[in-house]
């Protein structure tokens, strides 16, 4: 069965409280967070700066393509769900089908629409 | 309550008990997506129609204050994050120091933005239902809708951020009276979910609100 602390206390020392090897995964475990926040920084900073590109008003969407990677990173570094268990996973895959469905769905048709209809208006 | 052994009767085990608290956690965040989701939405359809006023309105917007509550929130995920660390391996001082370093930057993001940007913003007469709204001419209804966007994505934000502030001060509580331990520190990671959300939630309403409208 998982649990929020089994990583830590799976690691050889942890559960036997050898202050060494505990201090080791403390370090290991900082270090990969402070390497996923600097990871954001970055990210963030590339957001920022292909937003002053000369891009067309429709291209300017791609600008989201930075944040979307930030969410991703925040997702897996910080709120770890690579690592929990299979409902966990299932619940944050099952989100993200629904936003594509109701994001997708929802902006189908301003997106695709090439007629556009006038009302009061008879074309002969 | 140091509950490495206590567990409530409908579980089978302690581990049971955190396994399914954590889920509970992360299927409200599912709904939390989709409520988020709905607001995304109107952003998409609204602009499709009225991409001149919506830039417009982005242009009024203030990137500085935008860009340093980005950070901000990404480096209180970080500490909370490290916090959360601290407790895997039983230090609870550091989890406290951790947790009010995020704390003071919650409250700083909310600071800036509703005691500064938003008391400018109507200073400016940027609220949409203003009489005298600030930007005229063609632009003025696309920049109303932006704005009607603005106020009330970053508001719900706001909301979330001060639910979290709370939960932050409840685990802080907890946390000095010494109710976790290596072995028992659920709450932590729940609440370290939902502030980790509210941070992602943010990470998608700034390009949005800031970026795309610009350039």
């Amino acid at each position: 069965m998982w649990h929020p602390s089994a990583r830590l206390l799976s690691r050889p020392g942890a559960a036997s409280g050898d202050p060494q090897d505990q201090e080791q995964t403390v370090n290991a475990q900082l270090t990969r967070l402070l390497l996923a926040w600097l990871l954001l920084l970055l990210l963030g900073g590339a957001e920022f700066a292909v937003s002053f590109l000369p891009l067309t008003r429709p291209l300017r969407a791609l600008v989201m393509i930075p944040g979307v990677l930030m969410v991703v990173t925040v997702a897996v570094a910080f709120m770890e769900v690579t690592r929990g268990p299979v409902l966990v996973r299932a619940f944050a895959v099952a989100a993200m089908l629904w936003l594509i469905i109701l994001l997708g769905l929802g902006s189908a048709d301003p997106l695709t629409r090439t007629e556009y209809y006038v009302p009061n208006v008879q074309v002969k | 309550m140091s509950s490495a052994v206590v567990h409530d009767f409908q579980y089978e085990s302690p581990s049971h008990q955190a396994q399914t608290a954590v889920a509970g956690m992360w299927l409200f965040l599912a709904t939390e997506v989709l409520f988020f989701g709905g607001l995304i939405l109107s952003w998409i359809y609204s602009r499709h129609w009225n991409q001149i006023g919506f830039d417009a309105g982005a242009r009024e917007t203030k990137l500085w204050i935008g860009t340093l509550n980005t950070g901000i929130l990404i480096t209180s995920s970080f500490t909370y994050a490290a916090g959360l660390t601290w407790i895997r391996a039983g230090n609870t001082r550091r989890l406290v120091q951790c947790l009010t370093v995020t704390l003071l930057l919650g409250v700083a993001f909310l600071a800036l933005k509703f005691g500064l940007e938003w008391r400018d913003d109507f200073a400016k007469h940027l609220f949409p239902a203003a009489s005298m709204f600030k930007i005229t001419g063609a632009e003025e209804g696309g920049a109303r809708l932006f704005f009607i966007f603005y106020f009330i994505s970053t508001g719900l934000h706001g909301v979330h951020m001060v639910v979290g502030v709370a939960l932050l001060l409840w685990i802080m509580q907890r946390a000095r009276r010494g109710e976790f331990s290596a072995l028992y520190h659920t709450p932590v990671h729940a609440v370290g979910l939902y502030w980790s959300f509210v941070d992602i939630v943010w990470l998608t309403l700034y390009p949005l609100i800031y970026l795309v409208g610009r350039g």
